[in-house]
């Protein structure tokens, strides 16, 4: 017996463990037995093979038709066509004729194809995504063979063959729509003139006018695409990782170029997900019905989603996993419910995913497996198929009323094919006939409306009753169908009157998007309305796009006056600070002079004019810098002028006597910024008053900072003296010498600096002087020269190394350090030999658990740049797959060799601007007049376009390389085995529960902030007048927060306890109930209150906005190892302030 | 040996006659005859490379072209390579992937080096039909740069500048390009001082094409989307730019090119995937670090594409021979 058990325990071990093939003997067994025996399906489902290879190889994507017959496209040549070979992929049409719940028919339809991404029939044919083009290809005598191949579109990008376009998917109203991903630039001549779309996105196309539009754009590898009962439509992408992502007109996501602002999606931190699919079926639970269905390819599962509407867009919530599998080979990509209802999903079936890490002729790849697996819940009948081809006009109609997608949406493109003429003579009697009292009465109009959308047929008369509902989502369906037919409605301004208004905020951003179509002054200026009712995040989205990109259609008449928008000021600064330019600014300063602004909009309108003021406007600012009645704005409008003057050089006339007087002003906060002003306005006669200011004993550090850039700007050999006699006779201004010298004498700063080293005690003091001379492309390399047979401390060393390989700086320098510092690293390439023994050790004597505890060590700094789910940093890849996805050498090989092989959309980008500063980092907005990137202290810094000399991606990772080599080799073993397992099946896959995962934990507190909660009671942790010392911490996999690494606020008498805390973010007032892993001896506060009484679950009702939870775990809570807390229900999100 | 001067041509008695019946209902008469200009000569081994936007990239899918100049140009041998792309412009857009479009003429001049074409012909600028006109300048600014950066790196090579083709209005749903041609139709007027002021052989296929269409749906049509051509429209468009090089298509029918249209479609693909290979990103972009060994397959089509030409020539030399007998 115990024999037994063993066995099979190391059976399992090997199962999990050997996830990834090291070599064509170490493949998994193909047999779909054996496959099968690897599902682990939850209670209630059952799992069948529905076909698989000789009948299928290789499946990319598939769609129905309304026969119950599955298109499916398959590529045998992907990665790459081989010099030779033909053009040989496939669409096979799979049947299942005898219905045995098994596919016992295959027909190849078309063959000759190269990587086709994506099938669907229709229309007599079928449309396939093949590469550059989109194909019809048409069966002319119905024997299920394609006859003639036509060109409808053709330009699309193949720059990377797992980004072509692919995902077709039909629109409510029976439109095409198909995506495109990261990689792809597409360039496409249309009958109405050409279509660009860089990067990912969504494409929208009506065959019979071949109007091609685009949708919604960014995203990084989007292969799931579907639409909801109503016509709401979402995207899941498979490198993306944010779960579902709610896509609306105009909608732009991460990724895409020239993006200035990107939307997320509902699920940061989500595994990456392939194919979608929206459960509306009465084969399945009443609890599954209006769920999403998508599949984590790389962790061998398929997950589902709960949606709740949430403002404009939704919440998503991840329910308990469909299927999992531990068979490394399963790799579900594609997911439809079939004609009985069932669950279909397609299985590329391979152990290698990608084609960017490994090799395209590896042989591990495998190129003649596939599968359709099929999946049904127990004990409820399987849904019959309607007859839909041929079926009478009228059925077909009747069909609208199903409680079933399936057929609705077959019906609906049965009465498409049959057109105008034979449809709208019967719909008229059917909406006619239907009953008003009916509870899906609305519904059924609404698929009337898509019925004539689909035959280009519009009624304004449906239309208005449609958006008469007292239903907000067809409200908002009725707009989302205006944004085609605005020009049929001559009253449309008039009725976007009342969508821009409504009290649904979908309502309005469908408004919205119709007023985006319109491009009209006046449609603008009715967009601004929407900010009279409460705003969130896609509402404001779609605004400021609207606002910045039709920005030539109605600035020009704000500014001759024909619009005025200033009758509520709100409005005219949401419009002018969203177009940046200097010509927006004049009615603003007007609006700000007069008064009229609340503080929040003279704050924009400030930060507006350091971006856009003239030298006009930089003199009227800074008059009212002396106009006693601005008093309390000086701060602001001081620093809109050194950003004017330090980015753009603007300065007014006058600058000198203006400077100067504000030198001798008693406000520290005015002289502060004046010593700035000082060297951007190039006041030479500043520069003794600078010089006091710097050296004076009682001067205060900001001010001694801003003197020191006055300096460094007012440049020349008298600043260089200045700052090198300040180092030889100020020992405590030394480092601040030193800064000011980079500018002004690099090669004296270079020896000052090494002399500085020399005596510094910790890194830490060596820093600010290191990070100056790594501000431009010239400065390491006279640092590199000097430090030619000097002897630094190896800290200051190993500190500079780290700057310097995170922020992709090339050259001497870093060896340069390493020589002078005596630096020793780990020998990091590994023979071939090293790393077959060394993946060994991972397999047999790693600890998944002891990894995680090395993971999460402060100095490793794994948890800074990479984030686990959704808790973590975001410089580098979510790490919440990486173990289904990665082979144990490859993860190896990064963190020894990070620079060898780069995840897309984490290659460093290096930026050098036109005054000779370097930025680097992870692009995060390449759009409008700014870059934006991730620097490695992971601040955001903007980049002006205008300022970028160059820019160039680098070769070298931002993960430092050397980062391990402070661990022993078993610890070192232990991370890998961690790694290798997460996503997978196990303790270290991310659960779906809604865990907190992000915390601030109370750091050290002193005596005062102990007395201060001791006598104001435990609510006063959330006082926002007094800052405690919190620290940012994640919760491990498990969702678990180890208390181990928390202290205890030792004077905090009785409770001694040791606290946490996060927030609640609601876009509207609701309930929401918590989960907490331990009550005794816990407290918790929400806001401004301790409650009185703690459960294990507890019901807040909480206002919209964002309120902070603590939880204060006292000392006596000595069985309490870690914390868990869950957000069970409520449309809330757990957030960071 | 020059084509025009093709003496078995002649001796064959060989005459221009259109080759389709297809037409559209509807021609206007040819503004200028092309056979009053001389024709364009070719030379033994001139290597022809097709230039511009989606016109020009789908005549790969039908291989109408490539037969009937050959056949036109008798023992003068010639090779094709289109390296025509979807919605191109002067400026290198379509071909810019990444980067702005003067990486796309980077590309180009890759393409141009490699290829050593003796003959570039080219047909852009359709999108103006949907543009403003007072993007003619830029437009024109463009062409010429795009013409300097041929000669620069395809020295010698002649040039030959085809105005695009007429657009059709067909029923509706489809669009009514009335507008658009009309556009089109000054934009070619402005065309042909251009590519006279550059010295350039140039041809009307506008006017070829019938020029600007009587108002009215046209009956018989060309294209598939009013824009794009079918099968029977690329048919009449290659005879048309023969004509248009003011050569002679002998008599034949449409069913004896397709040995040699097979050929060529064949080294179409061929060469599609080597000048235009996926995943371009790996092999060649800025991730080459991670799959550029994977690139040295790409070479690998030059010695099948040279194969293909010559299946191309034993064709054509089977047909004339034929025809020789006859």
């Amino acid at each position: 017996m115990s024999l037994r058990l063993l066995v099979s325990l190391s059976l399992l071990s090997t199962a999990v463990q050997a996830s990834q093939p090291k070599s064509t003997a170490d493949l998994p067994d193909p047999n779909p037995e054996v496959q099968k025996a690897g599902f682990v399906v939850p209670e209630g489902i059952e799992i069948s093979l529905w076909a698989q290879e000789p009948m299928i190889a290789k499946p990319v994507q598939m769609n129905w038709d309304a026969q119950g017959r599955l298109w499916v496209v398959s590529s045998t040549t992907y990665p790459q066509i081989k010099p030779g070979d033909g053009t040989k992929d496939q669409v096979v049409v799979l049947e299942d004729t005898d219905h045995d719940g098994k596919a016992d028919k295959s027909t190849v339809f078309a063959e000759n194809l190269h990587i086709p991404t994506a099938v669907i029939p229709g229309d007599g044919g079928a449309y396939v995504a093949n590469s550059t083009e989109v194909l019809f290809l048409k069966d002319t005598n119905g024997d299920l063979k394609a006859d003639e191949r036509t060109v409808m579109l053709s330009g699309f990008g193949t720059e990377d063959t797992h980004h072509l376009l692919h995902t077709m998917r039909y629109t409510p109203e029976g439109l095409l729509s198909f995506l495109q991903s990261i990689y792809i630039h597409s360039h496409v001549e249309t009958p109405y003139g050409v279509r660009r779309l860089m990067g990912g996105g969504v494409w929208e196309f009506r065959p019979e006018t071949r109007r091609l539009e685009v949708i919604s754009k960014g995203l990084i590898n989007p292969w799931g695409y579907e639409f909801d009962r109503w016509g709401q439509s979402f995207a899941t992408d498979g490198a993306g990782g944010e779960g579902l992502n709610y896509i609306f007109l105009g909608s732009v996501f991460k990724t895409s170029p020239n993006a200035k602002r990107t939307l997320s999606g509902l699920n940061p931190g989500q595994p990456k997900q392939c194919g979608l699919e929206y459960i509306d079926d009465p084969h399945w639970p009443d609890e599954w019905q209006g769920t999403w269905v998508t599949n984590d390819f790389r962790g061998n599962r398929t997950n589902r989603f709960h949606v709740t509407p949430n403002g404009s867009s939704y919440i998503a919530k991840q329910e308990a996993d469909v299927l999992a599998s531990n068979h490394r080979a399963f790799r579900p990509i594609d997911v439809r419910l079939g004609p009985d209802g069932a669950l279909y999903i397609a299985d590329w079936y391979n152990p290698i995913i990608q084609h960017g890490e490994v090799d395209f002729r590896d042989p591990r790849r495998d190129l003649v497996h596939g599968r359709i697996w099929r999946l049904t819940a127990k004990g409820r009948p399987l849904s019959e198929m309607p007859k839909i081809v041929g079926a009478p006009v009228p059925e077909l109609l009747e069909m609208l009323k199903a409680q079933r997608k399936w057929t609705r949406h077959f019906a609906k493109q049965e009465l498409r094919s049959r057109g105008a003429e034979q449809v709208i003579p019967a719909l008229k009697t059917w909406v006619d006939g239907l009953d008003k009292n009916d509870a899906n009465y609305w519904h059924n109009l609404l698929e009337a409306a898509w019925v004539r959308e689909g035959v280009n047929k519009f009624s304004p008369k449906l239309w208005r009753d449609l958006v008469a509902s007292p239903d907000a989502r067809v409200r908002a369906a009725a707009y989302r169908l205006l944004t085609h037919r605005w020009r049929e409605l001559p009253d449309a301004l008039e009725v976007l009157t009342k969508g821009i208004g409504d009290e649904n905020a979908q309502v309005r951003l469908w408004a919205m998007g119709v007023l985006h179509e319109l491009r009209q002054p006046r449609s603008f200026e009715l967009a601004l309305r929407a900010l009279d009712k409460p705003m969130d995040e896609s509402l404001d989205f779609l605004l400021e796009l609207i606002a910045r990109e039709q920005t030539d259609v109605w600035l020009p008449l704000v500014i001759k006056g024909d619009l005025k928008l200033d009758d509520n000021p709100k409005h005219l600064v949401y419009a002018m600070k969203a177009t940046g330019r200097s010509e927006g600014l004049k009615p603003l300063l007007d609006s700000f002079k007069a008064g009229k602004l609340a503080a929040d909009d003279a704050t924009a309108v400030l930060t507006m004019a350091g971006d856009a003021a003239d030298a006009a406007q930089v003199l009227e600012m800074s008059n009212l810098v002396n106009d006693p009645a601005m008093s309390a704005q000086v701060v602001g409008l001081m620093d809109a002028l050194v950003k004017a003057g330090m980015t753009r050089g603007v300065k007014p006339e006058g600058a000198q006597e203006l400077v100067q007087a504000w030198l001798a002003s008693p406000r520290a906060e005015i002289v502060h910024r004046a010593t700035i002003l000082a060297g951007a306005w190039k006041v030479e006669a500043a520069r003794a008053t600078l010089e006091t200011i710097l050296t004076a004993a009682n001067t205060l550090p900001p001010v001694r900072d801003g003197a020191v850039q006055g300096l460094a700007k007012l440049g020349g050999t008298k600043s260089r003296d200045f700052f090198d006699q300040v180092f030889a006779e100020h020992a405590e201004l030394r480092s601040l010498a030193v800064q000011g010298l980079t500018d002004v004498g690099p090669q004296i700063a270079a020896k000052r600096a090494i002399e500085f080293f020399a005596t510094a005690k910790t890194a830490a003091e060596a820093a600010p002087i290191l990070t100056a001379f790594l501000k431009n492309k010239q400065l390491p390399g006279v640092l590199a020269n000097e430090l030619k047979d000097k002897t630094i401390p190896d800290f200051v060393a190993v500190e500079g190394i780290r700057m310097v390989s995170t922020r992709g700086i090339k050259g001497p320098l870093e060896d340069a350090l390493r020589a002078a510092g005596g630096v020793k690293q780990m020998n990091q390439a590994l023979t071939p030999e090293q790393m077959t023994a060394l993946v060994e050790k991972v397999k047999s004597q790693g600890d998944a658990a002891r990894g995680e505890s090395v993971y999460r060590r402060q100095q490793l700094l794994c948890m800074s740049c990479h984030a686990i789910g959704d808790a973590g940093g975001v410089l580098g890849p979510n790490l919440v797959s990486i173990g289904g996805s990665a082979p144990v050498d490859y993860l190896i090989e990064s963190l020894l060799e990070p620079s060898k092989k780069i995840k897309e959309g984490y290659h460093m980008i290096i930026i050098s601007t036109k005054d000779g500063k370097v930025f680097s980092g992870g692009l995060v907005q390449d759009g409008g007049d700014e870059v934006i990137i991730r620097d490695p202290a992971n601040q955001l810094q903007k980049i002006p376009k205008a300022q970028i000399a160059s820019r160039q991606m680098s070769p070298a990772s931002m993960m430092p390389p050397g980062l391990t080599a402070s661990l022993r080799e078993d610890e070192f073993v232990d991370l890998v085995r961690f790694l290798s397992e997460l996503g997978r099946e196990g303790a270290y896959k991310i659960a779906p529960n809604r865990y907190v995962r992000t915390w601030k934990v109370m750091g050290p507190m002193d005596q005062a902030l102990n007395d201060h909660i001791r006598h104001v009671g435990l609510h006063a942790v959330h006082d926002k007048e007094t800052v405690y010392p919190w620290e940012l911490r994640v919760s491990e996999v498990s969702g678990n927060l180890p208390l181990s690494e928390l202290v205890n606020a030792q004077k905090m008498y009785p409770w001694f306890p040791k606290i946490a805390r996060f927030a609640l973010k609601l876009e509207a007032p609701g309930k929401v109930k918590l989960g907490l892993n331990a009550v005794k001896n816990v407290n918790v506060v929400v806001g401004d209150k301790a409650l009185q009484e703690i459960t294990p679950e507890i019901t807040l009702d909480l206002p919209a906005g964002v309120t902070p939870v603590s939880i204060i775990i006292s000392k006596e809570a000595t069985d309490m190892q870690s914390l868990r807390v869950e957000l069970l229900e409520g449309a809330a999100q757990a957030v960071v302030e | 040996m020059s084509a025009k001067a093709s003496p078995l041509i002649l001796a064959l008695g060989w005459i221009a006659l259109p080759l389709l019946a297809q037409e559209v209902t509807q021609v206007s008469p040819p503004a200028a005859k092309p056979a009053e200009k001389a024709a364009f000569e070719f030379h033994d081994g001139d290597k022809v490379v097709l230039l511009g936007n989606t016109v020009f990239e789908r005549e790969q899918r039908f291989g109408s072209l490539e037969p009937r100049l050959a056949l036109a140009l008798g023992d003068t041998k010639v090779s094709m390579r289109n390296l025509a792309w979807s919605a191109d412009t002067v400026f290198g857009h379509a071909r810019s992937y990444f980067g702005p479009p003067e990486e796309g003429l980077q590309r180009l001049t890759g393409h141009l080096e490699l290829l050593k074409p003796s003959v570039v012909m080219l047909c852009y600028g359709s999108e103006l039909a949907f543009e403003k006109l007072g993007g003619l300048p830029d437009f024109l600014t463009g062409y010429r740069n795009l013409l300097e950066l041929i000669r620069k790196h395809a020295p010698g090579a002649r040039i030959i500048i085809v105005s695009p083709p007429p657009l059709e209005t067909l029923p509706p749903p489809l669009p009514d390009q009335t507008d658009a041609n009309k556009s089109l139709s000054s934009f070619r007027d402005a065309l042909r001082k251009f590519a006279l002021s550059q010295n350039t052989y140039f041809i009307d296929l506008f006017e070829l094409m019938g020029g600007v269409p009587k108002p009215g749906v046209i009956v018989k049509p060309l294209t598939e989307n009013g824009v794009h051509y079918t099968r029977e429209g690329y048919d009449k468009l290659s005879t048309k730019l023969v004509e248009g090089l003011g050569l002679a298509i002998p008599t034949v029918a449409p069913a004896e090119l397709d040995p040699i249209r097979r050929e060529v479609l064949a080294k179409d693909e061929l060469f599609f995937n080597r000048f235009r290979p996926q995943n371009e990103t790996y092999l060649f972009g800025f991730r080459k670090h991670e799959q550029g060994q994977n690139a040295k397959e790409i070479p690998m089509f030059d010695p099948l594409i040279d194969q293909a030409d010559g299946k191309i020539q034993a064709a054509k030399a089977a047909l004339l021979a034929g025809k020789k007998q006859l």
